[in-house]
């Protein structure tokens, strides 16, 4: 008993003193104290402190061998910008968490990154579902948004977002036509067509429209220029049993597979259909990763989007084609298996580019002004000039090319003028 | 009755103190996250307190609070993302609805008495993907497609946004709370726990099982699916795949197995300690230990603290408390880290506080024997 009283009273004591102590203390760590706390009124101030970007992209889950490219592209783009000078005069750091592909850890990593870490600046996750809660965060926070990878493209409204895949507010329309369009370059365009396509949001804007509206999408626009839908699969995102779809493809037998899928989906279909023996007489990929279907059997002939590749002309340009090799062997180093500098890493790098250009433009971190600043400039990027249009929710045009994989490389085929000399759609 | 009446009014009295805290950090200019990080708890507390209204009382092991959470969740998607309801109009029948899912089921699985044990646990855990698959089917619902919640205005008098979060959530864990803590208080709790440690003997000394069962699991449901009617906005873009993942009913068991079952309390301490750690592992860039440190905390303190933390601290309150204020004072004198650091430190001392076996610790301090009037004992101690 004795003892008791003994250990409750030392403590109590040590806490009594402690309570005191604490009392006659300041506490520095919970007031805001520096402009960094406050982040829609930081300045621009001289500073030895770097300039911190804070971000997540899908380090893990089904979405992380694609959001590896987009964090080898962002550690070069900080590595190059840092090398010319930094960022308003001082050197920039990116804060890139894990958001595991889910939408609801992204929603809280921006709100820890804004609100708990007072980031400076915040540059937008990878993926629709992530990209669509962060959004809602900065919106909240009034934090200037560039994101690469969204694709529900109807339904960003808030005005400081600034999409870098430049598909067009309307791509569920455009997109596919440009795909179509290919199709009919080549001379050989399709009497049939099959449609398999992932329920994840963003390939379901493209399948279908968006939701309550009758705008249609690739379905409806294949209909539109008479050919005959012989397919329509729509599987779970986390499908992992390809075989009963294989099956599917292989007796529809459609002219011409649209398979609006991302990541290793194509992959996986490509290798059931194998194990059936049946070859697509002609494929297409929305999002793929891009090294594992070139490395896919019977994956030549496949098509996909594209607003960048490795290859004239987009490396015409010195600059681009410096980036194209430094990402080249920054990607091999993080044992990335495809390692060219691609329509990814590309709208990665221009919303680096839209982000950096906003802050220099407005000479300030201030959100308001980087963002009335990118609303009324436009800004140079590796994927050409964006204007962003307020009047399409600062969409800017679709500029979607077509890239096929021919002789086991991903070359641009469609338009002509954009396309690698001499090379056109195979089908 | 005296006893009621006291811990009522602590309930009231820590609701009014919560209350003021947005008031609070306005006045303090307390760092926004201050508040995000408090609702967030208070999410997590509601969800382990509810799951443990029907497995850690009743013994019925449930899978199903990631449905109770997604139909919550859905509820207010559908309603006031895509139909445009208000969003205070919807939010009753997020609890609702996930309460008429859960007697539906209660119905089937009460009645049958060999989807007992691991059959409940199974049943209750196909429930969620079968409303998963529902909602990826129907594009009223969802279709795959997700759903927005970021357009969904809400009422001016709540304030905004993280007040706003703040205040919601805070109401509907308090309603939990006591709701817990009337249920244990009363002769449902003890035929609960009468269940929990032999339902035939409980029948047959005349507690309606049914009854009782069905009560818990509606409670259970309710306040599941009323919280994921809030967290719907917090998430704000909602998909089938994200919410009805296994990490909510996952997280839920272990928040309330680590704070102890046997008491409405201990999920409360579990799921401060689990989400604090969590929320800190974040915080630090190590989200992917996060599970790495859970497993092993998890299978040590089952090891060491059967009964669970809370029952272990309480042994040693007056300790525990002098601690847990020891070190937030210390943390705020030598440490100039954010108060959810410091107060994972205080946390983190409640645990090594638990830690000490019961033999040691009476050794340390000579602790007097329980007199026969301490009763409750035979509720709270650990199954054999």
């Amino acid at each position: 008993m004795r003892t008791s009283h003994k250990l409750v009273r030392l403590l109590a004591l040590l806490f009594a003193f402690a309570l005191v102590a604490a009392a006659c203390g300041d506490d520095e760590g919970d007031a805001p104290t520096t402009t960094a706390d406050v982040p829609t009124e930081t300045s621009a101030a001289p500073s030895e402190d770097p300039i911190v970007v804070g971000g997540s992209l899908a380090l893990t889950g089904f979405l992380a061998p694609t959001a590896a490219i987009h964090k080898v592209a962002g550690e070069l783009f900080v590595e190059r910008l840092n090398a010319a000078g930094g960022l308003l005069g001082r050197d920039v750091v990116w804060d890139v968490r894990d958001d595991e592909s889910t939408p609801d850890q992204a929603a809280a990593i921006y709100e820890r990154l804004i609100t708990e870490e007072n980031v400076d600046l915040v540059l937008g996750p990878y993926g629709t579902g992530t990209i669509t809660a962060a959004m809602a965060v900065a919106e909240r926070e009034g934090f200037v948004f560039p994101h690469h990878t969204a694709s529900l493209t109807y339904a960003y409204t808030y005005a400081c977002h600034f999409p870098t895949w430049p598909v067009g507010v309307d791509t569920n329309i455009s997109n596919p036509n440009i795909v179509y369009d290919a199709l009919e370059a080549s001379g050989n365009p399709p009497a049939t067509i099959g449609f398999v396509l992932n329920e994840f949001p963003g390939t379901q804007l493209i399948g279908y429209g968006p939701p309550n509206s009758d705008a249609g999408g690739a379905v409806s626009e294949a209909k539109k220029r008479g050919w005959d839908v012989v397919l329509e699969i729509n599987f779970p995102t986390a499908t992992s049993d390809w075989a009963p779809i294989a099956s599917q493809v292989a007796e529809a037998d459609p002219d011409f597979l649209y398979v609006g899928a991302l990541g290793v989906d194509g992959p996986n279909l490509l290798t059931a259909l194998d194990a059936i023996n049946y070859t697509p007489k002609g494929h297409f990929y929305q999002w793929p990763a891009p090294g594992p279907l070139l490395g896919a059997p019977n994956a030549d002939g496949a098509m996909s989007v594209t607003v960048f590749e490795s290859h004239p002309p987009y490396t015409d340009d010195p600059e681009a084609a410096s980036i194209v090799d430094e990402f080249a062997a920054k990607a091999a180093e993080a044992g990335i298996p495809y390692t060219l500098f691609d329509v990814q890493a590309a709208t990665s790098w221009t919303a680096w580019q839209v982000l950096t250009a906003g802050v220099a433009g407005a000479g300030s971190l201030d959100q308001e002004e980087i963002c009335d600043w990118l609303l009324n400039n436009p800004v140079e990027t590796i994927i050409g000039t964006i204007d962003f249009d307020p009047a399409q929710q600062n969409y800017y045009g679709d500029l979607s090319v077509i890239k096929q994989i021919q002789d086991g490389k991903w070359v641009v085929v469609y338009p002509p003028e954009k396309a690698l000399p001499g090379a056109t759609p195979e089908l | 009755m005296k006893s009621r009446r006291r811990a009522l009014t602590g309930f009231a009295v820590a609701f009014l103190i919560l209350l003021a805290v947005p008031h609070l950090a306005e006045r303090m200019d307390w760092p926004g996250f201050y508040l995000t990080f408090m609702f967030t708890a208070f999410f997590w507390i509601t969800q382990s307190s509810s799951w443990n209204m029907l497995t850690g009382y009743s013994g019925y092991f449930s899978f199903g609070q990631g449905a109770w959470f997604g139909v919550g969740v859905y509820t207010t998607a559908v309603l006031a993302g895509k139909q445009g309801w208000s969003f205070l109009a919807a939010l009753p029948l997020a609890g609702f609805t996930a309460l008429i899912v859960g007697l539906l089921l209660g119905l089937v699985v009460f009645r049958l008495r060999s989807l007992g044990g691991e059959i409940f646990a199974l049943t209750t855990l196909a429930v969620a993907f079968v409303l998963a698959a529902i909602a990826r089917i129907f594009a009223a619902i969802d279709g795959g497609r997700g759903a927005f919640m970021t357009s969904v205005p809400l009422p001016e008098f709540l304030g905004e946004f993280r007040p706003a979060m703040y205040r919601m959530t805070l109401v509907i864990m308090m309603l939990t709370l006591v709701t817990a803590y009337l249920i244990y208080e009363s002769r449902l709790g003890w035929g609960l726990f009468a269940i929990r440690d032999d339902e035939q003997v409980a029948r047959g000394l005349g507690v309606p099982t049914f009854r009782y069962k069905m009560a818990a699991l509606g409670a259970n449901a309710f306040f599941g699916g009323l919280m994921g009617g809030v967290w719907a906005l917090q998430i704000g873009f909602v998909t089938v795949e994200d919410v009805f993942s296994i990490r909510v009913p996952l997280f839920v068991i272990l928040m309330s197995v680590l704070g102890g079952t046997r008491h409405w309390m201990g999920p409360v301490v579990g799921s401060l300690i689990i989400f604090t750690i969590v929320d800190r592992f974040n915080s630090a860039g190590f989200e992917n230990f996060n599970q790495v440190f859970i497993g092993s905390l998890l299978i040590l303190l089952v090891l060491a603290v059967r009964e669970g933390i809370y029952l272990r601290i309480r042994e040693r309150w007056v300790a525990t408390a002098s601690l847990f204020g020891l070190i937030i004072a210390a943390s705020v004198i030598f440490n100039s880290s954010s108060m959810v650091w410091k107060f994972l430190w205080a946390l983190l001392g409640i645990l090594l506080m638990a830690l000490i076996p019961d033999r040691a610790w009476q050794k340390l301090a000579l602790r007097r024997r329980p007199t026969p009037s301490e009763s409750r004992e035979d509720r709270e101690t650990v199954d054999a």
